[in-house]
């Protein structure tokens, strides 16, 4: 059991409670490139193109081997790019009628090589770098995430509880596919559904608490040679689902929160929604939607309106930023911050309302002891952030940059007075580190 | 407000990309931030964030000066009006004199002394204000910035640190100094490795020892008029200890007095209770450290305890007890608003500790072995911020072979 006192859960308004409700109906599904880190696709299909489920859409250029698979039947609607033809997002316009493409897992080198064949290997993510595994490549641990800390989101448990069997029998195949070592990361203390074989560990304690980044930290740091992978629990049941019933999985449990959000749920929706249909009418005005937690996550627009491959959550806040007469001599009652040089600090509200406020402009780092507050992890956080800021690689390297995805790095960016973004900038160090080693 | 607002967002295309004055906008930002809180917003993938911006944190430590600024004009005018009436000579003897005389020399009003101080205290803050702003804006153009509020909280701690006396020029070339080439050459606000003000001071401290330290300067008047009545001393308490020890301070001022900051010395520093106040917003706002704060006071009172052990006959300082260490002279300010400094002290956890832990030893040393300066808090604290490097990386080397040692372990 490990028990974090750092941290920080922000008290952000419009949480959902634990109910699954349905979702509303979606005509539109795509897939996200910025979701897979380092990823050029090899396009195998065009606008047009009719497609079913698990029907091969792309496959990496810089990874070959690891294909991306239709998650819905229909046909492709757009294939959207950005600046330098940057891939951004495929859509697909879903047929009222849909069939799976065939498949069959005879036995484990079967599987193994469809994980590959049918994207499901994507739910697994390489720690470092946090990007998919390679073809052939085998794991010496698997971390599995069934926690959630992030602002809004709900604990996995009660969506796990549902498909508790089917979890069961995913761990063991995954342990009979892989033969490494299983973790098992929850927090809840109703979880008790044991099995020999797999390592069970509880986290208590706020956000990071649980996140992957934080598990792997404190049961096994990752080094440059580590062959460390993670997923999330419904990440576990769909390859359970594509391992045991060979089927591709297409919905997944979302939590839908925030304070625009007008009525919060929990819902079962398709892998890869279209956000705003997700939320119709259930949305307040001039809003920022977020597929993702508040802390990180995509805002969603014209070229990038899906939910996120590995995102379990869609969060609103209002995007109106009001004019703040002389914030620095208010009293701030309304404001969150987490050390003391607000009001709020004192007669600690239970909820904020959150908006999209930078709340200043980029200064250079004054090192304020929050960045150490937030930060569980064994690591010199001050640091750490000013040798990525400088993109001193090696510094970061010896200071334990590997072990961390952006998202580790979410609550200390969020406490910066200066207003720093370090995930971006984590991600730029991790990428040119990568680059690097090639 | 609403008019206002509309003032700036008119003028701002002039400022803006393109503008005629496209060039001087950290001068138009200054202004629109003094009383707008910026209309950035979130980018992707964090979308709140934390209330706090270096601004608000900054003027809170301006702030945190208001009582120890206030309390040292109330006292240059205490002092100095005393010992006007005591050569019974209503004239300060230069330029300070046409303004004092609107209000007079009467040394038992309150009014009068809060006057006489600030017509003392005002340009000196004045002049520091303007020319460091100066720098700072010429700087922020240059380097194509916006203008940092780290410049509030040193300007007016420079001038805190100098003494009543000191003529203007040596205040704007004092923060010249510390803002030129204790911060802005490295970059300005956040790569510092040095205390702005602190630099300022010691510069001006080496550069015109005659007019920053000894007996004459802590009283307003004192070196002009230059009559120092039989059993009349300007001396500082720290001067005095230095001299002839516990009995000689005990002689002239109660401890009490020293605590409440009823003694001759630069502006900021004499009030404890009114620095006090500033440490408790300081500690509630968790801006200040209170890591560096509790080990200066630990290195502090362990350190002239040892001295009290050890005893001499010859320097009256090593019999100085530690609860006279804390208020004479510069150590509670400096250990309040200097050694806090976020920037130039260290920046782990365990480092904050050591840091604080040198410059309580350091001071007593300076202030008991030394000499040459009876004060060393400045020194103390400067020598401090050059090792705090050295103390980081020692604390994340250790810190890195005990992460080795836990991997191997598993």
């Amino acid at each position: 059991m490990y028990n974090l006192k750092k941290g920080l859960d922000i008290p952000i308004s419009g949480s959902p409670d634990g109910t699954i409700s349905d979702s509303t109906k979606i005509s539109h599904v795509g897939l996200l490139g910025p979701d897979f880190v380092g990823m050029k696709p090899t396009m195998m299909v065009n606008e047009g193109d009719e497609v079913y489920i698990g029907s091969k859409l792309f496959e990496d250029k810089k990874n070959p081997g690891v294909f991306f698979v239709s998650p819905a039947a229909g046909i492709v609607k757009s294939i959207n790019r950005g600046e330098k033809r940057r891939f951004i997002s495929i859509e697909i316009e879903i047929s009222d009628s849909e069939t799976q493409v065939d498949i069959e897992n005879v036995n484990t080198n079967d599987l193994i090589k469809n994980l590959y064949e049918f994207g499901v290997i994507n739910y697994f993510r390489t720690r470092p770098f946090n990007k998919s595994p390679k073809l052939n490549d085998i794991p010496n641990d698997i971390f599995i995430n069934i926690c959630d800390t992030n602002p809004l989101s709900v604990d996995p448990f009660i969506y796990i509880s549902d498909e508790l069997e089917l979890f069961n029998e995913s761990l063991i195949k995954l342990k009979e596919t892989f033969d490494c070592n299983i973790h098992v990361c929850y927090q809840n203390d109703k979880f008790k559904n044991f099995i020999d074989g797999i390592n069970y560990h509880k986290f208590n304690g706020p956000h990071p608490a649980g996140l992957s980044g934080t598990h792997i930290h404190f049961i096994k740091p990752v080094d440059i040679d580590s062959k460390c992978w993670y997923l999330d629990g419904q990440g576990l049941l769909s390859f359970g689902d594509f391992a045991i019933n060979n089927k591709i999985r297409t919905s997944k449990y979302i939590s839908i929160g925030g304070p625009s959000i007008i009525e919060p749920k929990v819902v079962k929706a398709r892998i890869g929604s279209d956000c705003r249909e997700l939320v119709a009418g259930n949305i307040s005005d001039n809003s920022r939607l977020i597929s993702g937690s508040v802390l990180n996550g995509y805002e969603i627009n014209d070229s990038i309106s899906f939910l996120g491959f590995y995102h379990n959550q869609v969060s609103a806040i209002s995007d109106v930023v009001p004019d703040t007469f002389m914030n620095w001599l208010m009293p701030g009652s309304k404001l969150h911050s987490k050390l003391g040089a607000f009001v709020s600090s004192w007669i600690k509200p239970d909820e904020f309302q959150f908006n999209t406020a930078l709340n200043g402009s980029n200064r250079g780092i004054v090192p304020v002891a929050a960045y150490e507050e937030v930060m569980p992890l064994n690591i010199m956080s001050l640091q750490l952030l000013k040798s990525i800021v400088v993109k001193d690689i090696e510094n970061a390297l010896k200071l334990g940059v590997l072990e961390l995805a952006p998202e580790d790095l979410s609550l200390c960016s969020y406490v910066c007075p200066s207003k720093y973004d370090y995930c971006s900038i984590l991600d730029e160090n991790l990428e040119l580190i990568y680059k690097e080693l090639q | 407000m609403k008019y206002l607002r509309n003032i700036f967002d008119d003028v701002k295309p002039t400022f803006s990309k393109g503008g005629v004055a496209e060039k001087y906008f950290p001068i138009y930002d200054i202004f629109e931030n003094l009383f707008f809180l910026s209309r950035n917003k979130t980018k992707n993938p964090i979308h709140v964030r934390d209330a706090l911006d270096i601004q608000r944190m900054m003027v809170i430590v301006w702030l945190s000066t208001f009582p120890a600024m206030f309390f040292g004009m109330y006292n240059i005018g205490n002092q100095s009006l005393e010992y006007l009436a005591l050569i019974d000579t209503p004239n300060t003897g230069d330029w300070h004199h046409y303004l004092v005389s609107i209000f007079g020399y009467d040394p038992n009003s309150f009014i009068n002394k809060i006057w006489f101080g600030a017509v003392y205290f005002i340009p000196i803050y004045a002049t520091t204000f303007l020319v460091g702003i100066s720098w700072e804006i010429l700087f922020a153009i240059i380097r194509k910035h916006e203008v940092n509020e780290g410049f509030f909280v040193s300007s007016v701690l420079f001038a805190l640190s100098c003494p009543p006396d000191l003529p203007l020029w040596q205040a704007a070339l004092g923060i010249t100094f510390g803002i030129v080439i204790g911060k802005e050459i490295f970059g300005g606000t956040g790569k510092n490795f040095l205390n702005p003000a602190l630099t300022g001071r010691a510069f001006l401290y080496f550069a015109y020892p005659s007019d920053i330290s000894g007996d004459k300067v802590w009283i307003s008047g004192l070196s002009d008029q230059m009559v120092v009545p039989q059993g009349y001393s300007g001396a500082t308490p720290l001067g005095i200890a230095a001299e002839s020890g516990v009995p000689g301070l005990n002689d002239k001022y109660s401890w009490f007095d020293a605590f409440a900051g009823n003694i001759p010395g630069s502006v900021g520093e004499t009030s404890v209770i009114a620095i006090s106040i500033a440490a408790v917003i300081l500690l509630m706002t968790r801006i200040a450290s209170f890591r560096i704060i509790l080990g200066t006071l630990i290195g502090m009172i362990v350190t002239s305890s040892l001295f009290n052990i050890i005893g001499s006959d010859t320097n009256p300082m090593f019999n100085v007890p530690f609860y006279w260490h804390l208020v004479i002279g510069s150590f509670a300010f400096g250990l309040i608003f200097m050694a806090t400094e976020p920037v130039s002290g260290s920046g782990t956890n365990k480092g904050r500790w050591i840091y604080g832990i040198v410059i309580g030893v350091t001071v007593v040393l300076i202030r008991v072995v030394n000499p040459a300066f009876p004060e060393g808090m400045m020194l103390a604290i400067l020598f401090a911020n050059l090792l705090a490097p050295v103390i980081d990386h020692l604390v994340v080397n250790n810190n890195l072979n005990k992460k080795i040692k836990y991997r191997e372990a598993i």
